[in-house]
């Protein structure tokens, strides 16, 4: 097989198939949001144009899901990366041998390569009021018992935590291993200054591996943004719509129970859009904040 | 510095407990599943108690369950092998040739990743629904084909860049056609790290819920939404049995999980220089 026939056999079905899974799902998603279709009557499509998305901004509970999924968003992105910065150099300083590292490495990986629908068990089973195991810790100290995840106040906040609990170590990880690449002389030249290591971390360690970081963050991000699986476990986007995010509400509108196919249609749209330019933001702001 | 200061013996007792905040929940379910059903819901938790196995045993009589085991050994493996056929030769395109589009198509794959679940599921409902294909494991595996061909041709490519490009142009001039040079030179060399990303998207795919709940409910039922839906949101909850079918459901990404962790880096884009 040539060069030039090797290329065109390896590149061009992949791309095809690749274009199809893109724009199929697209198209159709597109189309059917600028109809009305309604899955409990039986009247066919009508063209609507933007109605479907101008609507939405009339509709409470979207709006309802939109903060909802803005809280997990910054709650989790935040979380996680604070746990990050925190955990990651305490136990980089503390363990210095190799094998100790790379078992809190392993211990730390753990969380996250469940699958989300397992953590959410086991939380709601840790989270029970009755027989919770927190709550029992909280009773030792003369508190609660809560509610966790029926109170519409802590059901978000616990589900952030758990969010936390799964990426929180899993950046904790990956930061570790950004703090092992940095070269041993810049870490004694510093020392040599006398730099304490507060100083070290906030002069040299942090400002090294932030930038590195970055793609962490996106990471992350989009993570946050699909956190179905995890809230459809725990509460179903309960109590009320204390916690129901956009694809969450997008579900119920069309899967679910309401059948409203064109309007979720056009909700998850309107959510590709939000993250694509989301994104595209926050990526081009990080870079002018590196770049300075 | 003397060698136990009693810092140095705060710090440890720390390490110690971040170490158990991160593992204790996996341990918990997991006695959990060993509890009978009495001892499940005692309060306050029992940590010491003597193991029963009737929850595994009761599980593994559950049909749903047992669907789901089947069909996620099925599904899973069968969509990224299929995938990985398609995604593996190009990502070896991508690190080794030039082209104009490549910079505009390697973007493409990357923003694959970044579509909703949602937006995409809706559409691929109706197809298969009109298809009559709803709740067969073709569908699903197809369905998971966009994810696990996107997910392995991104990774790939980084394995392909770092093999030493003098043994491929070796091999050329003894005589090696293209595909030779890919089938016995690049393909082999890659190999340890092209396994260490399938074991990544295995248990992507292997955890992933929301396509499988929205487009199988009984017949091809996966796994993850076969443990998810036995207990109903509102009833009481068997926990004995539940636990026993999440550890189930954890075993697969936690072996995996050992021995991609050398990947790490490079699955989340932390080399220097890519």
């Amino acid at each position: 097989m040539s060069r030039r026939s090797f290329f065109y056999v390896f590149l061009i079905p992949t791309f095809v198939v690749l274009f199809a899974f893109a724009l199929y799902p697209l198209s159709t998603a597109i189309y059917y949001s600028l109809h009305d279709w309604d899955l409990r009557r039986a009247d066919p499509m009508t063209f609507i144009g933007l109605g479907n998305y101008l609507g939405m901004f009339q509709d409470a509970r979207f709006l309802n899901s939109l903060r909802v999924s803005g809280l997990f968003l910054v709650g989790t992105v935040v979380g996680s990366m604070l746990v990050a910065f925190v955990v990651a150099p305490f136990v980089h300083e503390t363990v210095r041998s190799a094998t100790v590292r790379s078992l809190c490495l392993f211990a730390f990986i753990l969380p996250a390569v469940l699958p989300r629908v397992g953590a959410a068990y086991m939380w709601r089973l840790m989270y029970d009021p009755s027989i919770g195991v927190i709550n029992y810790l909280f009773s030792l100290v003369n508190l609660g018992p809560f509610i966790f995840l029926q109170n519409p106040r802590l059901a978000l906040p616990s589900i952030v935590v758990i969010d936390v609990w799964q990426w929180g170590f899993l950046l904790t990880a990956l930061v570790m291993i950004l703090l092992r690449e940095v070269p041993t002389e810049v870490i004694e030249a510093a020392r040599l200054d006398g730099a304490s290591t507060l100083e070290l971390y906030l002069r040299i360690m942090y400002p090294l591996i932030l930038p590195l970081s970055v793609p962490l963050v996106f990471v992350k991000m989009m993570e946050s943004l699909r956190s179905f699986d995890f809230i459809f476990v725990l509460t179903a986007g309960g109590p009320g719509t204390a916690t129901e995010t956009l694809d969450m509400y997008a579900y119920w509108q069309g899967l679910g129970t309401a059948g409203r196919v064109s309007y979720a249609a056009a909700m998850s749209i309107f959510m590709l859009i939000l993250s694509i330019v989301f994104v595209t933001i926050a990526w081009k702001a990080l870079r002018r904040w590196h770049e300075s | 510095m003397s060698r136990i200061s009693p810092l140095r013996i705060l710090s440890y007792v720390i390490l110690i407990a971040i170490v158990l905040v991160a593992l204790a929940p996996i341990v918990w379910i997991i006695l959990n599943a060993f509890k009978t059903r009495v001892d499940v819901i005692s309060y306050p938790p029992k940590l010491f108690f003597t193991p029963t196995l009737a929850n595994f045993e009761r599980v593994l009589q559950i049909g749903t369950i047992t669907r789901g085991v089947v069909n996620s050994l099925i599904v899973v493996p069968l969509s990224l092998l299929i995938g990985a056929l398609f995604a593996v030769p190009t990502a070896y395109v991508f690190a080794r040739y030039t082209f104009r589009a490549k910079n505009d198509l390697r973007f493409f794959v990357l923003s694959l990743r970044f579509m909703p679940p949602v937006a995409a599921v809706i559409p691929f409902f109706l197809v298969w629904l009109q298809l009559g294909l709803l709740d067969t494991r073709p569908a699903l595996i197809i369905t998971y084909l966009g994810i696990t061909i996107s997910t392995m041709l991104w990774l790939s490519i980084a394995s392909f860049q770092r093999v030493p490009i003098e043994f491929e142009e070796a091999a050329q001039l003894e005589g090696l056609s293209s595909l030779g040079v890919f089938l016995r030179i690049a393909l082999p060399l890659a190999l340890p790290s092209l396994i260490g990303m399938a074991m990544f998207v295995f248990i992507l795919v292997w955890n992933e819920f929301f396509l499988a709940f929205v487009l199988t409910s009984r017949q091809a039922i996966t796994m993850p939404v076969a443990s998810a839906t036995f207990a109903v949101v509102g009833m009481e909850v068997p926990w004995g049995q539940l636990s026993a079918s999440i550890a189930l459901l954890m075993v697969p990404p936690m072996i995996l999980s050992y021995f991609f962790m050398r990947y790490l880096p490079s699955i989340f884009g932390l080399n220097a220089g890519e």
